[in-house]
């Protein structure tokens, strides 16, 4: 059992990361505190389940979970780029958060709906190990798209930017950088990321109207616990709060929420700019 | 023909009145000095000519084009580099990453980046040696340089703006960013370089202007402002 919910956590860490890892750069970049980024993982994971559903294919739910990216991209050229005020942006974000959630519980109710791909229904047994196809499957989905961040964000001239700008990004700008431009595209990489993370969720715990406002709290502490704008910070951290997760699920279910907040609490005391994170002046 | 005008800028900064209009003109290929107290607007200026500070009136005109209210990506693709006072570098990229940003800003291949930063180097060659350090990692010497170095590696430029470039450092470190200066002075990059107190000055020739209170108050060749012992005594204190 503990194994199964080390896996469990694992994956669930990866689901993690590719929800928070959008949210910390669009932090550390833009320092916006996006509160529509839970949403948009669920928009991502209705549009998943919905083209999935009917074609009977994860591939295509997953294409259709990443066009997220595209209503990610319209929202911060349409809405965000007018005013960069941080409270505006806290306003307008909120705003769409309420926005979104109650479409989708207009569209699609409050009953959760799942989907269950053929072939990833089952387990895996090895020895007395007993490992669930799917979670498996997203490990290795999640480790693919990870790597391929981390290629992104550390070979790319691209991720040279990013992370410059959020060292300072009124200076990238002195050098020639359009950071407007680097904007719209983090924004749009970090929506496309949440959106594909919503879906891949939709086998193992379905999609209901707030299931991306809920994660998004997991998604808050684990910036918080990994730094804001920490890319290497927010990997450790989802792994490590995935897994306590569910250990806590597996062995104390009572204590799953509360632990989260404890680790966050404890960061917060002794390290306030997270594990990893940089103090912003 | 001026490749830099600065038309009676002026800066507020919520309700101080920094720049009480400012107006310089610069040649291709001149090094001009901006001296003055703390607090009389010589990093308010610079921050204005790269574009980090709109001003509330007046114009800039860079090569003929007006660049009052662009962008500073703008500016910097005209060939306009920033060397700030207080380094400002990318501190979670290596010394080489600082080097490289600018370049593939600019749109160059990653070779051809490479062949660039050699040229730095030749000017820098500690810099060579702490390539794959944390730009965090370094002193406060080095990072000087990399700051310097980080301006000066575009193929382009064609005005330095320079803050205060040997404040605070050793006279190891002053005497290799001198050089540097020397070496841009004659290939004929034009430069703006502020100073609180003339080190650069001394060295380097060209005109400048004492700012006071967000005033130019005075402006000649270096040469004449160093033999006059009253304007010396009265913003430098020396003799």
């Amino acid at each position: 059992m503990f194994v199964s919910a080390i896996i469990d956590g694992i994956a669930l860490g990866f689901i993690f990361l590719m929800l928070s890892l959008g949210l910390s750069i669009i932090f550390g970049l833009m320092r916006i505190v996006n509160f529509a980024h839970g949403s948009l993982f669920t928009l991502g994971a209705y549009l998943g389940f919905e083209v999935a559903s009917r074609t009977g294919n994860i591939a295509y739910g997953i294409l259709a979970a990443s066009l997220i990216g595209l209503v990610g991209l319209a929202m911060e050229r349409s809405l965000l780029k007018a005013k960069r005020e941080p409270m505006i942006q806290v306003i307008i974000t909120t705003g769409l958060m309420m926005l979104l959630d109650r479409l989708a519980w207009l569209r699609w109710g409050d009953v959760p709906h799942i989907w269950i791909p053929r072939g990833l229904e089952g387990v895996v047994r090895y020895g007395p190990i007993i490992m669930h196809s799917y979670r498996l499957f997203i490990i290795v989905v999640g480790a693919a798209i990870s790597v391929l961040a981390y290629y992104l964000f550390t070979k790319t001239r691209y991720g040279l930017f990013v992370r410059a700008g959020i060292d300072d990004r009124e200076m990238i700008q002195s050098l020639g950088v359009n950071i407007e431009r680097l904007f719209t595209m983090t924004f749009a990489i970090g929506t496309l990321l949440a959106g594909i993370a919503g879906f891949l969720l939709v086998p193992w715990q379905g999609v209901y109207p707030l299931i991306g406002t809920n994660y998004l709290l997991y998604a808050f502490a684990i910036v918080i616990i990994g730094g804001m704008g920490s890319i290497e910070g927010t990997v450790i951290a989802s792994i490590l709060v995935g897994i306590i997760q569910q250990l806590c699920a597996y062995y104390a279910p009572y204590l799953t929420e509360i632990s989260i907040g404890i680790a966050m609490f404890l960061v917060l005391v002794t390290r306030p700019e997270g594990l990893l994170g940089k103090v912003i002046e | 023909m001026a490749v830099l005008e600065v038309n009676d800028i002026r800066v507020h900064i919520g309700p101080l009145y920094i720049l009480q209009g400012v107006s310089i003109k610069l040649r291709k290929g001149e090094t001009f000095f901006i001296i003055g107290r703390n607090g009389a607007g010589k990093s308010t200026l610079l921050k204005t000519l790269i574009g980090f500070i709109k001003p509330s009136s007046g114009s800039i005109v860079f090569e003929g084009k007006g660049i009052t209210y662009e962008p500073p990506y703008v500016r910097a693709k005209l060939g306009i580099r920033y060397v700030p006072d207080n380094k400002r570098l990318f501190t979670s990229l290596s010394v080489e990453e600082n080097l490289l940003a600018p370049l593939l800003a600019e749109g160059l291949s990653k070779d051809k980046a490479m062949d660039r930063i050699e040229y730095v180097y030749n000017i820098f060659p500690d810099l060579k040696k702490l390539r794959k350090l944390k730009a965090s990692q370094l002193s406060g010497g080095q990072q000087q340089m990399l700051n310097l170095a980080r301006a000066i590696v575009s193929p382009n430029l064609k005005l330095l703006l320079a803050d205060e470039p040997v404040e605070g450092l050793s006279p190891v470190f002053v005497s290799k960013i001198l050089n540097a200066f020397s070496e841009l002075a004659n290939e004929g990059v034009t430069m703006i370089i502020v100073e609180t107190m003339p080190v650069i000055m001394k060295e380097l020739s060209g005109r400048c202007a004492i700012l006071n209170a967000g005033r130019v108050v005075f402006e000649s060749s270096t040469e004449e402002l160093l033999r006059n012992e009253i304007v010396m005594k009265t913003y430098f204190g020396l003799a």
